[in-house]
């Protein structure tokens, strides 16, 4: 198999720029809320929540409603399978790049 | 050739995100300052009072950010078990450097040897201190933390050649020192944090 070949294998759901930069941020810490998500993202507030959205349904990410002094917060984490899938797409991402300098 | 997203740049910038505020750097001030006034009261006392820090330190840093951090920029975090681990262990390994000199001294008395110990302890705390800021530095890739890994050895040094170890007085100064540098970079980070974070609506 080609390295140009690993491309259609990219999971398109993570390809996204928005929905991999939620995954990448919950990669680097174990929870975040919605504000941490947004600021970090640079998303609109809609497309965060919908993105956010698909990640759970395709079991990427856990999304929990807590209360923190009374407060909701709505916490986000990604899951082992959302670990999963951010890596394999790295790994088949870097492949493309390689091929694409060679 | 790059992504249109650099995860590895996302992740980064995520991770650095909860050592912005400043507020490790005032509650390790404060730390060092409490520590500082025991030398200088009773030397022996020194364990004793870092024991709330070790045990409650990571709550009073997490109510602060609950109240200025979180509502600015979002909450992040690790679980609970891991964030508690990681306050503990860099707050007891400050408590632990300076409990270890301070029971080399006590357990050498008012021999020379004593005297040499207590000239060598802010050299001592100086470097390993650094190590913690070095580990901190690691984890937060901050400029500020190198910053401090470094100004602990030069102050370590600095103490340990005016000094004649004659009494106590070493590590105080040394310690009073370290506060200081905390309190104002922890200062400068807080006001730069709030100016460019502002409570969000």
């Amino acid at each position: 198999m080609s390295d140009f070949e690993a491309f259609p294998e990219l999971d398109r759901l993570v390809h996204e720029p928005g929905r991999l930069a939620i995954a990448a941020v919950l990669n680097a810490v174990d929870q975040a809320d919605f504000l941490f998500l947004l600021k970090q993202t640079g998303l609109t507030r809609g497309n965060l929540s919908s993105h956010t959205a698909k990640l759970e349904a395709a079991g990427y990410i856990d999304i929990e409603k807590t209360f923190v002094e009374k407060v909701p917060r709505t916490v986000y984490r990604l899951t082992p399978a959302g670990q999963k899938a951010l890596n394999r797409y790295r790994r088949h991402m870097r492949k493309v790049l390689e091929a694409l300098e060679d | 050739m790059e992504l249109p997203i650099d995860p590895d740049a996302v992740e980064r910038s995520a991770r650095r995100a909860d050592y912005r505020d400043g507020l490790l750097e005032l509650f390790a001030a404060v730390l060092m300052a409490t520590l500082a006034a025991g030398w200088a009261l009773q030397p022996g006392i020194v364990g004793l009072l870092s024991l709330p820090f070790i045990f409650f330190g990571w709550k009073v840093i997490n109510i602060a950010k609950e109240r200025i951090t979180y509502p600015r920029i979002g909450y992040s975090g690790y679980n609970p078990e891991r964030q508690q681990t990681n306050a503990k262990g860099m707050l007891g390994f400050f408590a632990l450097a300076i409990a270890i000199v301070t029971v080399m001294i006590l357990v050498f008395g008012e021999s020379s040897i004593a005297n040499e110990l207590r000239r060598a302890a802010p050299l001592f705390s100086g470097i390993a201190f650094a190590g913690g800021f070095r580990y901190l530095a690691e984890k937060s890739g901050m400029a500020r933390h190198h910053l401090l890994a470094v100004a602990s050895v030069v102050t370590g040094l600095a103490v340990w050649w005016r000094d004649d170890g004659n009494d106590y007085s070493a590590m105080p100064i040394f310690l009073l020192i370290m506060a200081a540098f905390l309190l104002v970079m922890g200062v400068a980070s807080l006001a730069i944090f709030l100016m460019r974070n502002p409570a969000h609506e």
